[in-house]
């Protein structure tokens, strides 16, 4: 195999592919699914416990909960409405301040706490509030808390934004078509189009044509990579960023492979995307969801990049920290060889064969 | 085809768009890739759905140290069975540990004379051990809680009356609901969605191999073709999602509701499908196509897994109608008059989309 031939067809890829339509949709659809992703739930996944609050009087807690960085505070006219907004989950509680409250509160006269906590709202953010909310009132009263709280933190990574759990996803998105997608269906194209019988007649190998769609698409998924990290804010431990999205890059690309070499059909192509989709994103889907059981994630290959992609974006990890599960992510990668290897050699068998 | 004229030499519209429908069913049939890849995908989201938690987990795990405040802190996490677990520790090293190595994301360490010292009404510092990544919502609670076991352990009795639990919690449902049933419509959807992008992708090699133009060699007219195709398109996507949904236990208190729901929405993406399977110029950018139409269609299965009202750009979505209704009838329990609204809005887009599909298709199988 000559690796020259092989450059010249990944050159021919980026020469030819921005004329294609799928090409440009290929680098646009994970783009405009990261601004649209962004856009729709980067405040569901960012608002903090929400505190409706009816003031009949006028109370200075109202202005103590809006200073608090743990609440986001809304004003509502009526109980009513606030009942309303607390019922349909626009609000994780409501609470209704007296006429008086503040004066009844520090005369010792303990009025009914009139506070309402929606019922889906997690336990624990029906704690958080019910004992910020209680400690508000505490500050009303005026009573002098009988000890200081120090905060210690113990681990020196960045100050992340939950938010940014769904970073994995948005990259999977990106690398998986640019490396996946894209190699497969250039191949299967040439096979319908019979671009790839032709080459037979030339000096050229079908293994040089395999690896020149390889290298195109490994430079176009780190790319792609690379460039959602970076729309998304996250420039730091570049290294660490690097080496898991070279090894993104080349699992996906040599699944490209395999599914270009062994399907025989576009549709045949699409019937395998849409059940393998599943596989790809299922980790990725799991970790937008911290309950959710982190044995179930490593069932899928893809875990073994996207973890440890995870655990640097959101947890500040180092490179060290994920080298098992990057190592075995290598290992996937280089099971994956002879497997492509083989299928690209029964691919030119049955090219040869017409 | 297998349609057979009657003694006037007439075929029934009937039977030829029986005979078209069981062409496709035949095609389909024979493709063991397409059958295997299908039930492995429907399997895959009904495993997805029993491998997720049952139930809400809790959003932190609380590490103390301090000797016989046990059964304080307890009450104010929230008791054993639900709020906040906590873990107890023997000592400050432990707890400093067990949070930097993100074993937990935060620990209070209560110093051994806390509890004479504050009855003494002496000023002590505690120390709260807390990761990075914990949000500031949480971080402030914690110390928020520290202060109260202060209060208590000192004596003094909150200054308001606390009201009782059935009083404070409202809303459709008292408990939270797990994830993985809010998830339900999201399974439904992308059982459509995926469907819509098979029977677009159908379509389109039909409209490039000229299939279609062959059929109008025989009696079928253009409506028969489409209507065949529109039929089996939206059975083949309601056949799979109805399936998806009866494993996954979607069907609530009256499964004629999400039934209909789910028709309506094989309806919408079926003629969906028709735009894109008539409108792309190959295979792949008739999918590219239907994905770039689809995706924003399942902005709101995402968008219900979290609490509140949808905003009203949301709403008028055209799949915001399936996604409410099988959402209010599978976890709430919600009847006819509740989704009334929701089954008509999705109606109306199905309208509009089988019509802009139908004139869209036509126009290209009239232009072969």
């Amino acid at each position: 195999m000559r690796i020259a031939n092989a450059l010249l067809f990944a050159k021919k890829e980026f020469v030819l592919g921005p004329r294609a339509l799928m090409f440009v949709f290929l680098i646009i659809l994970p783009l405009a699914i990261t601004l649209v992703v962004r856009l729709v739930f980067g405040d569901l996944l960012l608002t903090p416990p929400r505190l409706g609050i009816v003031d009949e009087g006028d109370s200075v807690l109202v202005s103590m909960a809006s200073e608090m960085d743990a609440l986001e505070t809304n004003l509502y006219t009526s109980a009513d409405a606030l009942r309303d907004a607390v019922a349909a989950g626009d609000e994780d509680a409501g609470l209704v301040l007296q006429p008086e409250f503040d004066a009844r509160v520090r005369s010792g006269e303990r009025p009914m706490l009139q506070l309402l906590l929606n019922g889906e709202t997690s336990e624990t953010d029906q704690t958080v509030l019910l004992v910020t909310v209680v400690d508000l009132v505490r500050d009303v009263a005026g009573s002098p808390a009988p000890l200081t709280v120090d905060t210690v933190i113990v681990d020196d990574g960045p100050a992340v934004p939950i938010v940014d759990r769904i970073v994995p996803l948005l990259v999977l998105l990106g690398i998986a078509f640019a490396a996946i997608f894209l190699p497969a269906s250039t191949i299967v194209q040439e096979r319908e189009a019979r671009t790839l019988h032709a080459v037979l007649a030339t000096p050229v190998q079908v293994s040089e044509v395999m690896l020149g769609k390889g290298i195109a698409g490994f430079a176009l998924a780190f790319g792609m990579g690379a460039l959602t990290l970076v729309l998304n804010g996250i420039t730091g431990q570049t290294l660490s960023l690097v080496a898991v999205l070279v090894v993104a890059s080349v699992m996906s690309v040599e699944v490209g492979l395999l599914l270009g070499a062994a399907v025989s059909h576009m549709a045949a192509l699409f019937s395998v995307w849409k059940a393998g989709g599943i596989v790809l994103f299922a980790p990725a889907i799991l970790f937008l969801f911290p309950g959710a059981p982190e044995w179930i994630a490593r069932i899928f290959p893809t875990y073994y990049f996207l973890g440890p992609l995870y655990e640097i974006v959101v947890n500040g990890s180092t490179l060290g920290s994920q080298v098992i599960d990057l190592a075995v992510a290598v290992a996937i990668c280089a099971a994956l060889v002879p497997a492509v290897h083989l299928l690209s050699r029964r691919m030119e068998s049955r090219l040869a064969l017409g | 085809m297998s349609a057979s004229p009657d003694d006037s030499g007439r075929f029934s519209r009937n039977a030829l768009r029986a005979a078209i429908v069981r062409k496709d069913l035949l095609l389909f049939s024979r493709d063991w890739l397409f059958i295997a890849l299908t039930i492995l995908s429907m399997t895959m989201f009904v495993t997805l759905y029993y491998l997720l938690p049952a139930r809400v987990e809790p959003g932190f795990e609380l590490g103390v140290r301090g000797s016989r405040l046990e059964p304080i802190l307890e009450e104010l996490a929230g008791g054993e069975e639900e709020g906040i677990p906590l873990r107890f520790f023997e000592t400050t090293d432990s707890l400093r540990e067990a949070v930097a190595s993100a074993e937990l994301d935060v620990g209070i360490d209560f110093s051994d004379d806390l509890l004479t010292a504050v009855a003494a009404g002496e000023q002590v510092t505690v120390t709260v051990f807390a990761r990075s990544t914990l949000p500031p919502e949480y971080r402030g609670a914690v110390s928020t809680m520290v202060r109260e076991i202060a209060f208590a352990v000192a004596g003094h009795e909150l200054p308001v009356t606390e009201p009782d639990e059935e009083t404070v919690l409202v809303g459709r449902s008292t408990t939270p609901v797990p994830i993985r049933d809010r998830m339900r419509p999201l399974y439904a959807f992308m059982v459509l969605v995926m469907e819509a992008i098979g029977l677009a992708t159908l379509i389109s090699s039909e409209v490039q191999q000229k299939t279609m133009t062959a059929l109008l060699a025989t009696p079928a007219r253009v409506s028969d073709i489409l209507l065949s195709k529109g039929v089996l398109g939206t059975l083949f996507a309601f056949g799979e999602a109805a399936l998806v949904l009866l494993l996954v236990r979607g069907y609530g208190s009256d499964p004629a509701i999400v039934l209909v729901a789910l028709l309506l929405g094989a309806v919408l993406v079926t003629g969906i499908a028709m735009i894109a399977g008539a409108a792309g110029k190959d295979l792949i950018g008739t999918m590219l196509l239907g994905m770039l139409i689809l995706i924003p269609l399942v902005v709101p299965a995402f968008a219900v897994l979290f609490p509140g009202s949808a905003a009203v750009w949301m709403r008028a979505i055209p799949s915001y109608g399936l996604v409410a209704t099988v959402l209010d009838s599978s976890v709430y329990g919600v009847g006819w008059a509740g989704v009334l609204p929701y089954l008509a809005m999705l109606a109306g887009w199905c309208v509009v989309s089988a019509f802009v599909g139908v004139v869209v298709l036509k126009r290209r199988v009239v232009e072969l």
